[in-house]
C-alpha cells in the first residue's frame, strides 16, 4: 500500500500520468494512473513493487509505518555524526534593524575570554568522544564586533579537531558591514570558511531596514565588502522579506548580478519572512512580522520569490525534511554568558534555558514539548516529516506557551506541490 | 517510463538529512 507520507499531483508533461512526492525522502516518481489504480487494488508486480519501496513510497503496513514514525528523530540522533553549536559572541551591534528579534535584548553584553574557554572544554567534553564533525556558527548581535573572541575560539575547536582526527568547520552569521577582506582573511585562517550576510531587498528597502546606529544606509559598504570577500571564503546571501515589500526583492537579485555578484560566486541565496516577535522583546515600536506560517501572502511569496532567485540561476535547497535544533540531541545556542538554549530565539528567555556550559545540557523533552506531534492527527498527516509539531518558537510568541502543535498543513496544502514543481522544473534531484 | 514508473528523484538518506542545516533562525537568518 501507499505510504501515508506522500502528495500527489498531476504531471503537466503528461495528462495519463501523475507525479508522487515522498514528504520522507524528497523522492520523486511519475507513474501512469493506470499503474496508481494498481497499486490501489494491491494488483502490482514484484518489480514495481519493490522499485517503489526502495523510493519510500510503498510500504507493507500503514499502521507499522506510523509507529516507526515515532521514533523516527531518535533515528536521525542516532547516526547524527555532526556536534553544532551556534555561538552568541555578544548582543551587540553597529546596525538597528527595525525588526531584529533580538531587539530589546541587546546591549554590551559580551562573551568573556573566560565563557569562551569554557565552551571549548565544553566541545572537548561532549563533542571529541563521539563525533566525527565540528562546526560551530559565529552569531550574535554582530559576532565581528568579537573578531578576536571570534578567531580565539576557531583556533582553538579546529586544532581540537585535529588533533582528534576530526572534521572541523566554522561559519559566521553577519551583517556584513565589518566583512572586509582583511578580516576575511583571518577568519578563514582560522578556519571560518563560510559566512551569512543579510541583504533585505534592494538599497532603498535594505537601507529603510538595516540602517547603522547612526540612521546611515548600510547597503552600499555590504556589496563592497561582498564583491570581495567572495573571492575568500564561501558567502551565503540571506533576506528578511515582509508582506509590504516582497515584490522587490527580485530587484535585489538583479542588483547583485549587476554588481558582480553572479550565482557561481554565492553559495546560497535565501529569502525567508521576518517573524513577529513578542512586545516584551522585539525593538521597540515594532510590532509587524510574520506569526504564523499560514497566512495566504506567504504562500505566494514564498513559492514567488524561490522562482525568482531559481531562474536567474542562484543556488537555492533542496526542499526536502529539514530538521530543528530542539529535535537534535548535540545542536545547540551558547549564549555570551555560558547559559545553553535550543533556538536563538530563545535566547535570554532564562525560563527555556537548558543547562550551561559548566553543567551540561539537562532533560528538555517536557519543557519544550519534544512529543507535542506523537497524536493521530499528525501521524496520518503527509506533512509530518516535513513539520514534526512545527516551529515552537513561533508558537511561543503567537500564543504565549509551546503547549500543542504550530500546524502547518494549510501552509504546505498550498505551497508543497509548487515547491516541488521548482525542483523537478530546476533539476534540484538526487540520483 | 519503465513499467508506467518514471523515477524523477531517488531521494535522500537519513544520513542527508542530518547533513542539512537546521531552520532559517538557527541557519542564520536574523529576524
Amino acid at each position: 500500500m501507499l505510504s501515508t507520507y506522500y502528495i500527489s499531483f498531476p504531471d503537466s508533461s503528461d495528462p495519463a500520468s501523475i507525479i508522487l512526492f515522498s514528504t520522507k525522502n524528497a523522492s520523486k516518481v511519475a507513474m501512469t494512473k493506470n499503474l496508481l489504480s494498481d497499486i490501489e487494488q494491491g494488483m502490482l508486480g514484484d518489480e514495481e513493487r519493490e522499485q517503489l519501496s526502495d523510493l519510500g513510497l510503498l510500504v507493507d503496513d500503514a499502521a507499522e509505518e506510523k509507529k516507526e514514525m515515532l521514533s523516527y528523530l531518535d533515528g536521525l540522533n542516532s547516526i547524527d555524526h555532526i556536534f553544532a553549536s551556534k555561538v552568541v559572541l555578544n548582543l551587540d551591534c553597529n546596525l538597528a534593524c527595525r525588526y531584529c528579534f533580538e531587539g530589546q535584548r541587546k546591549g554590551k553584553y559580551y562573551m568573556s575570554r573566560e565563557t569562551a574557554d569554557s565552551f571549548v572544554e565544553f566541545v572537548r567534553a561532549y563533542a571529541v568522544p563521539r563525533k566525527q564533525e565540528i562546526r560551530l556558527t559565529f552569531y550574535g548581535g554582530e559576532p565581528l564586533l568579537s573578531l578576536g573572541l571570534t578567531e580565539y575560539i576557531s583556533e582553538r575547536v579546529k586544532s581540537l579537531a585535529g588533533q582528534n582526527g576530526i572534521t572541523y568547520s566554522g561559519h559566521i552569521v553577519t551583517n556584513g558591514t565589518l566583512l572586509t577582506p582583511a578580516v576575511a582573511e583571518r577568519l578563514t585562517a582560522a578556519g571560518v570558511k563560510e559566512a551569512s550576510v543579510t541583504l533585505d531587498g534592494p538599497g532603498d528597502i535594505h537601507d529603510a531596514f538595516r540602517p547603522f546606529k547612526g540612521g546611515k544606509g548600510s547597503f552600499d559598504i555590504i556589496i563592497k565588502n561582498l564583491n570581495e570577500v567572495c573571492k575568500i571564503m564561501d558567502v551565503e546571501v540571506g533576506g528578511n522579506f515582509m508582506k509590504e515589500n516582497y515584490h522587490q526583492f527580485p530587484f535585489l537579485l538583479d542588483c547583485l548580478a549587476d554588481e558582480g555578484l553572479t550565482p557561481d560566486k554565492l553559495l546560497l541565496v535565501r529569502f525567508d519572512p521576518v517573524t513577529q516577535e513578542s512586545d516584551d522583546m522585539a525593538p521597540p515600536g515594532f510590532h509587524g512580522g510574520c506569526g504564523c506560517f499560514n497566512e495566504s501572502w506567504l504562500y505566494d511569496a514564498g513559492v514567488y520569490l524561490r522562482e525568482e532567485i531559481m531562474k536567474r540561476g542562484y543556488k537555492v535547497h533542496k526542499f526536502m525534511p529539514m530538521t530543528c535544533l530542539m529535535d537534535m540531541a548535540d545542536r545547540s545556542v551558547i549564549n555570551f554568558d555560558g547559559e545553553i538554549y535550543k533556538c536563538p530565539g530563545l535566547i535570554g528567555r532564562k525560563k527555556f534555558s537548558v543547562g550551561n556550559l559548566r553543567d551540561g545540557v539537562e532533560n528538555y523533552r517536557e519543557s519544550h514539548n519534544l512529543d507535542n506531534w506523537k497524536n493521530e492527527g499528525c501521524l496520518d498527516c503527509a506533512y509530518l516529516p516535513l513539520c514534526f509539531g512545527g516551529c515552537r518558537y513561533m508558537k511561543l510568541v503567537r500564543d504565549g506557551n509551546m503547549n500543542g502543535v504550530d500546524c502547518k498543513k494549510p501552509f504546505f496544502d498550498a505551497t508543497l506541490e509548487a515547491f516541488v514543481k521548482q525542483d523537478i522544473k530546476y533539476g534540484l534531484v538526487s540520483g | 517510463m519503465k513499467n508506467g514508473i518514471r523515477i524523477l528523484d531517488k531521494g535522500i538518506e537519513k544520513k542527508e538529512i542530518v547533513n542539512m542545516p537546521c531552520c532559517p533562525t538557527a541557519s542564520g537568518a536574523k529576524r
